[in-house]
């Protein structure tokens, strides 16, 4: 299921399960397994369908993950024997024996997703639900879960809808696809025959670049092999690399230096960085890259100062102000108004009217900062940090959980900021915002720093962890790391 | 990925009822019985089991509790007049030798509480509490499951809020950043309501799960510390254990039936300590002839 | 360094404290108590607790002389001290004063409606010892009552 934020999504998967349905008025009649859904008695409506849902967070209720386990089963006053056999069995199935005994709070974004499924999968649902269960887990976490979710489709038929921004992973496992907008059904057909009117956004990076290589073709490429024999095949290759920009803020002086620290949280635990060595230019957006755990946030809040390293070398001057954009921009809120809080920062009506407009907020500032979407809040949170002037904004995953739109709007706004001379050092495991936005990317592997370089050539110097545009072009364009990048080198060579 | 060593108690080993019973048992004695040879035996149980499962001494630690005690000592008298032999007067008032004593004995029992209460905290781990309660009250083992899982993360919540707000420059009071992790808190739990519920939260007829089998072994310890607990029971209402501290000190029970509710008792105070050497020497000599390596438990 | 100067503080100003109060048994019980010579007349003191033991006499009746601030609790702290009595009170003289234990009897010793009272001329006051201002010729008895005065002679709680 697609469709942008607000487009109805989450509010028709919930009404598909009476225990989530919102309150209000429905006209109109909904069947599950044949029975209408007022008639459903409770325990029916509990088992037979399952739902996961996007902030896996918030979704786990207890503090080992074995009792979460038994969570839903204990509900239906299953004895404890039955209970101990059927969360052995299923722990095997997800692979989760080894966490079995862990704490929930030591879980990581993908583990935790995977204890949610389970969970839900222990009562055996027919009809599995789940609502934007990857946007925020990183590139493999996302994976993986979606090869469980293919797995308990292919082997135990269980029907799957499952609605996401982006559907690289699952389009081509799909039978069918459903776009909603303004809450309207306005698709529904098989992955391959999609009629022209599906908005290119929602579709996987292969089928988004044959679209735009090939405006008329009717044929869907749902996956990276496809598109990469397609262009083979119909394109004679003879420029092959993409340039470079020239990236004038390079000679600009280092604003930030870092040399060999080290860190960890306490006498007793391991390290989480080491020997790690850092510069960051003035005036440079600058990336890091790694996987869940990697240590990224714990490096951004020693930049920001609030963690201190045990050894090593940390510069900056006292002079230099640094913000940080938190993962969860309600963080940053405490007054009951937008217009309320951003004056608690800063007096100057005139210049929160500048930012807020920069923004496209202005609109905002009456509501209650908790009552915005995801996006708005992020930039609500943004204007906040903006109005304190910092010289360097951190950025901790700022396009988590976005659709498209959203994710662009972002991106805009950082190059944009890059104008006003603010530094910005992002944080994310998005490899396609680090593509278009950065002027150098770094990846953070092993408590240490493994490859720092330009974007575009960041990116096609890695094969496995990599935008799924330079995936595409591996061996065929180099430098070709986003959407436009294989487009563009499409177009300069000749068809056959 | 953060990785917690735990210490490991040998006595945890055993199903939560009786490790639970025995506990009670034990600090409900030691506080109790009023008796000094009682509070002597339970105090030396306490610190020989504290030892063997942390397996170091800090000198700091025992240099705090021994102030901490010698506060206890020195307050008493500052308070309690009672007694007949008095050693100054401080402000009009009588210092006494039995207010002194009474209080170096309030000092063991105190700290021998702590002590046991920390030994207690180390075995009855959380999943234990929870079949206790859950077995007879399976919506309140939820309730303590929850409250179990959402204090760490309220806890890193509320530091990363203060981080954040000190991080645009003006830091922010505890109540504000308390007040904000609150308002986080209630919309979080909306999502959290719904996880519950389309998990079956609010069907009836809920069952308890847990891990815990109620073996012969644990059978034994049910019965040996209920039969313990009954003799010092009699012996105490009977008055062989009594003991006083005003207006003067009382002789020390010593009779046949105080020495046998002393010998119940050491039984109580000693078992968990020697369990964990049982336990580590029986271990230590299968693997050092095998050769293999001890490995600690992660978790 | 700053939290280490101020426990010195602290510690010191409490040694200074217990100093300045301080009295070996020596001297607390010496007749010494700096009373003048200007007695304005004398009062019979007595402390029993009769309701304890059959007899349980602590303190006969005395004579003894007082002054015109004298109260019914200054003279017990006197004739107490003059004996060598264990005697254990709260407040300060003068303000309101509570007697607790008069020789290691204390009240509660036996059962929640125990504890000690004084009468004066056969009326037990409502105010406390140390407000009662005594006159030449009073008999001040001090008694240990089990039921809240009503075995002792008074009926302020009687039903």
């Amino acid at each position: 299921m697609c469709g942008r934020s607000g487009s109805g999504k989450t509010t028709l998967l919930k009404l598909l399960k009476k225990q989530l349905a919102p309150y209000g008025e429905r006209t109109g009649d909904i069947f599950v397994l044949g029975k209408k859904i007022e008639e459903q008695s409770e325990q029916e409506s509990v088992t037979a369908v399952g739902f996961v849902m996007q902030n896996s967070n918030t979704s786990i209720v207890t503090e080992t993950v074995w009792r979460e386990l038994a969570f839903g089963l204990e509900s239906l006053g299953k004895s404890s024997d039955e209970i101990r056999r059927k969360t052995a069995e299923i722990s095997v199935y997800f692979g989760l024996e080894p966490i079995y005994n862990k704490k929930t709070e030591y879980l990581s974004g993908g583990e935790r997703q995977i204890v949610n499924l389970a969970s839900v999968m222990l009562h055996e649902p027919e009809i599995l639900l789940l609502d934007e269960p990857t946007s925020r887990l990183d590139t493999i976490s996302a994976k993986k879960l979606i090869s469980h979710i293919i797995r308990l489709n292919r082997e135990l038929g269980t029907t799957v809808i499952i609605s996401e921004h982006y559907t690289d992973d699952i389009f081509s496992y799909a039978n069918r696809v459903i776009l909603l907008e303004k809450g309207k059904l306005i698709e529904n057909s098989h992955p391959k025959h999609i009629s022209q009117n599906f908005s290119e956004i929602f579709l996987p990076t292969s089928a988004r670049i044959h679209r735009a290589i090939s405006p008329n073709a009717n044929e869907i490429l749902v996956t990276s092999a496809e598109i990469r024999r397609y262009i083979l095949d119909n394109y004679t290759i003879t420029k092959n690399i993409m340039p470079i920009s020239s990236q004038p803020e390079q000679n600009n002086e280092n604003i930030l230096k870092i040399r060999n620290i080290y860190f960890r949280y306490s006498k007793n635990e391991s390290d989480i960085l080491t020997n790690l060595s850092l510069d960051v230019k003035k005036g440079e957006i600058f990336s890091i890259i790694g996987s869940n755990g990697s240590g990224k946030s714990t490096l951004l809040k020693i930049i920001l100062g609030t963690e201190k390293i045990y050894s090593g070398f940390y510069k900056r001057s006292k002079k230099i102000k640094i913000s940080m954009l938190p993962q969860d921009p309600r963080e940053i809120f405490f007054k009951s108004t937008v217009e309320e809080d951003l004056l608690s920062v800063c007096d100057n009506k005139e210049r929160i009217s500048d930012i807020c407009e920069f923004l496209g907020i202005s609109e905002l500032m009456s509501r209650h900062p908790y009552d915005l979407s995801g996006g708005e809040q992020q930039k609500t949170a943004l204007a906040k940090i903006l109005l304190t002037s910092p010289d360097i904004i951190l950025l901790d995953e700022p396009t988590k959980a976005m659709d498209f739109e959203s994710r662009q709007s972002v991106i805009s706004i950082i190059r944009n900021l890059k104008k006003s001379g603010v530094t910005q050092i992002i944080v994310t495991h998005d490899t396609r915002t680090a593509s278009e936005c950065s002027d150098r990317c770094a990846f953070l592997f092993n408590k240490n720093i493994v490859s720092i370089d330009e974007p575009k050539r960041f990116f096609s110097q890695l094969t496995y962890f990599t935008t799924p545009e330079a995936q595409i072009a591996r061996g065929i364009f180099q430098n070709a790391v986003t959407m436009s990048d294989v487009v563009e080198m499409c177009r300069k060579n000749n068809i056959k | 990925m953060i990785i917690i060593m735990q210490n490991e108690c040998a006595f945890s080993k055993i199903h939560p009822l009786p490790l639970f019973m025995w506990f009670v048992s034990v600090i409900s004695f030691t506080v109790l019985a009023m008796n000094p040879i009682i509070v002597i035996i339970s105090f030396i149980g306490a610190v020989a089991h504290r030892i063997l499962v942390s397996k170091k001494i800090s000198v700091k630690s025992i240099i705090g509790n021994a102030v901490f005690m010698m506060m206890i000592t020195i307050i008493n008298p500052l308070f309690s007049h009672h007694g007949v032999t008095e050693l100054f007067f401080l402000g009009g008032l009588p210092v006494t030798l039995e207010a002194l004593i009474f209080g170096f004995f309030m000092s063991i029992v105190i700290q021998t509480s702590i002590l046991w209460c920390l030994s207690m905290s180390e075995c009855m781990t959380s999943d234990k509490i929870i079949h206790l309660i859950g077995k007879i009250f399976p919506k309140i083992a939820v309730l303590i499951s929850l409250i179990l899982r959402f204090i760490p993360l309220m806890k890193d919540k509320y530091k990363r809020i203060i981080d954040s707000q000190t991080a645009l420059g003006e830091p922010i009071s505890y109540l504000s950043a308390f007040s904000v992790l609150v308002s986080i808190f209630l919309e979080d739990s909306i999502d959290t309501a719904d996880s519950m519920k389309s998990r079956g939260a609010e069907l009836k007829n809920r069952t308890n799960y847990s891990n815990f089998k109620f073996s012969p072994k644990d059978f034994c310890f049910l019965i040996f510390d209920v039969i313990i607990c009954a003799v010092i029971i009699i012996s105490i209402k009977k008055g062989c254990l009594n003991f006083s501290f005003y207006p003067s000190i009382s002789e020390i029970p010593t009779e046949n039936s105080a020495c046998f509710s002393y010998i119940m008792f050491a039984i109580l105070a000693f078992v968990p300590a020697a369990v964990e050497v049982i336990f580590w020497t029986r271990f230590v000599s299968i693997s050092s002839v095998l050769n293999i390596p001890m490995k600690k438990q992660k978790h | 360094m700053k939290k280490r100067s101020i426990w010195v503080i602290i510690i010191l100003l409490i040694v200074v404290v217990f100093a300045l109060n301080f009295e070996t048994v020596g001297k607390h019980y010496s007749a010494d108590n700096g009373k003048s010579e200007n007695y304005v007349g004398y009062v019979v003191i007595s402390v029993d607790a009769n309701q304890i033991a059959e007899n349980k006499i602590i303190v006969p009746e005395t004579e003894i002389p007082i002054s015109d601030d004298d109260t019914a609790f200054s003279v017990l702290n006197e004739i107490l001290t003059e004996q060598k009595i264990h005697f254990d009170y709260a407040g300060v003289s003068g303000n309101s004063v509570y007697v607790k234990a008069i020789d290691n009897i204390y009240e509660y010793d036996y059962g929640d409606l125990s504890g000690w009272m004084y009468s004066v001329n056969d009326n037990f006051p409502t105010i406390s010892s140390s407000e009662y201002i005594l006159h030449d010729g009073d008999i001040v008895k001090w008694v240990y009552t089990r039921d809240l005065g009503r075995d002792v002679g008074d009926n302020y709680y009687a039903k």
